[in-house]
């Protein structure tokens, strides 16, 4: 197969050109989403340029513990998003997120070190930082949603709870149908976006190295791994997530505790 | 003569205040086993929040709650929520789209009620003396009335068989047959100790004592 052509930082700056189409659509229907437009893309171009930079450094020095340790900043960083993003208290629920995020780094990593690549390989730089990129970054969504259905649903329906726990159950029988929801509204997306890949959408990882010049039947493979282990890493991280920040979420006498919504302070 | 032995809850010196009211001013009440008692107040005077400290959901500002002499805490809380069974205002959250039967089933799938599983005969018996045809333990739970979703809860703190029962607002959506129904179920056995949080007189008058609750600023 042949390399991938690069792209040169000329046409890069010119490929930001057509941008102009929906920004004059976006404009001239006053959605005033120019302004958030605007910084995302310039958010995005100095992140993914800064990590460049980085990962150039981390696959030239291509340690395991580099690796591994840039793979900890990785969950760390998923930590603090997800609790942001699902509006609980970070004093509260970061660690319990990023335990969550950690058993599934560690079962995965057991999974795709044991069955499919040899923990060798695993630990390179080539395939640890852009396989737990995925595992972490594809999870994020699914706990956000899960986190967010499960204690919104907590908060707005905390009768239903309490009817249960007054009519016999433990804390854990109580909340099983509110965790059942999340699971639901967290997973089901990831499971009919998987019955259609290949057929809608051909994912990322694939085409990217398609683009970089491997082997279709290759980058197929390497996807189908992916594709699995995406779909282990979402329902670990949100389960270890759920089962450790319910400590933090009732108190000694099974109540739900309301402040867990508080400000991110 | 009230003796302690017989007393089941014990209000000692309670305050409360919630949202700029004060609900317990040092209120101080004994309810004996079996004692019939109604908490009448208008809307938004703590009834329900006094229902709540019971059930160890809402916690006192100073003073204590006694159930059977145990001050509520983390380690008997289970135990002594186990012996109270609540009909909430709200008879909504009971169930959602599964059938009535499954409704009242549902308490007896958690561990702890496996061994107080009613058979079907003494359900439909529990439905009749509620004035409810059997036929309806097959329909959707939602698709009941507020009368019915209310004699359903009513059902299942029956057959819960807890020797504490607490009601909020009971008979808000019931006829007078069936709300007379209901009192006949509740009001005649001399071991279960009701408490009711009510407005209706027809209810009120079948109770044995009648706390009434008046707001006040903090």
């Amino acid at each position: 197969m042949n390399q991938s052509v690069d792209i040169s930082w000329l046409s890069l700056g010119l490929g930001f050109l057509v941008l102009i189409l929906p920004l004059i659509i976006l404009w001239y229907y006053k959605t005033l989403l120019i302004k958030p437009m605007l910084i995302a893309f310039l958010r995005m171009f100095v992140q993914l340029f800064l990590v460049g930079i980085y990962l150039k450094y981390i696959f030239l020095w291509d340690h395991w513990w580099i690796n591994t340790l840039w793979v900890l900043v990785m969950i760390i960083a998923a930590g603090f998003t997800i609790t942001k993003r699902t509006e609980l208290n970070l004093r509260l629920f970061l660690l319990p997120i990023i335990i969550g995020v950690t058993a599934n780094a560690i079962l995965n990593g057991l999974f795709i070190g044991l069955i499919i690549l040899g923990f060798d390989n695993l630990l390179k730089a080539q395939y640890m930082i852009p396989i737990y990129g995925m595992l972490i970054g594809n999870s994020i969504g699914s706990m956000v949603v899960g986190l967010r259905t499960l204690y919104k649903g907590l908060a707005k329906d905390e009768e239903r709870y309490r009817y249960a726990i007054m009519c016999g159950a433990t804390q854990a029988e109580a909340i099983m149908p509110f965790v059942s929801e999340s699971l639901k509204t967290a997973i089901n997306p990831i499971i009919a976006n998987t019955a259609t890949i290949g057929l809608i959408w051909l994912p990322g990882m694939m085409t990217g190295q398609i683009l970089a010049g491997s082997e279709p039947m290759t980058a197929i493979k390497y996807q189908i791994m992916i594709i699995v282990t995406i779909f282990v890493a979402s329902v670990i991280s949100l389960f270890f997530s759920i089962l450790v920040s319910q400590k933090m979420a009732f108190d000694d006498f099974s109540r739900f505790n309301k402040l867990i919504f508080k400000a991110n302070h | 003569m009230e003796s302690d032995i017989d007393c089941i809850i014990r209000f000692e010196e309670a305050w409360k205040s919630l949202n700029s009211k004060t609900i317990l001013k040092n209120f101080n009440l004994k309810i004996q086993i079996g004692e019939k008692l109604a908490l009448k107040a208008r809307s938004g005077s703590g009834k329900t929040t006094i229902l709540n400290l019971i059930m160890g959901f809402s916690q006192l500002d100073s003073g204590s709650i006694l159930i059977k002499g145990e001050e509520l805490n983390s380690k008997n809380i289970s135990r002594l929520r186990s012996m109270i069974s609540w009909l909430p205002q709200n008879v909504d959250i009971i169930g959602g789209d599964e059938s009535v039967l499954d409704v009242i089933l549902r308490p007896f799938k958690y561990s702890a009620n496996k061994e107080k599983l009613p058979g079907r005969g003494l359900i439909e018996e529990v439905a009749n003396r509620l004035n409810l045809e059997t036929s309806i333990l097959e329909n959707s739970f939602c698709n009941l009335s507020g009368g019915e979703k209310q004699r359903i809860g009513l059902m299942i703190c029956y057959l819960l068989d807890s020797p504490i029962i607490l009601l909020d607002e009971p008979s808000s959506a019931l006829d007078k047959t069936s709300a007379k129904r209901a009192l006949e179920l509740f009001m005649t056995d001399v071991n279960k100790t009701v408490i009711s949080a009510t407005h209706d007189e027809l209810w009120l008058d079948a109770c044995t004592k009648i706390i009434e609750l008046y707001e006040s600023e903090c």
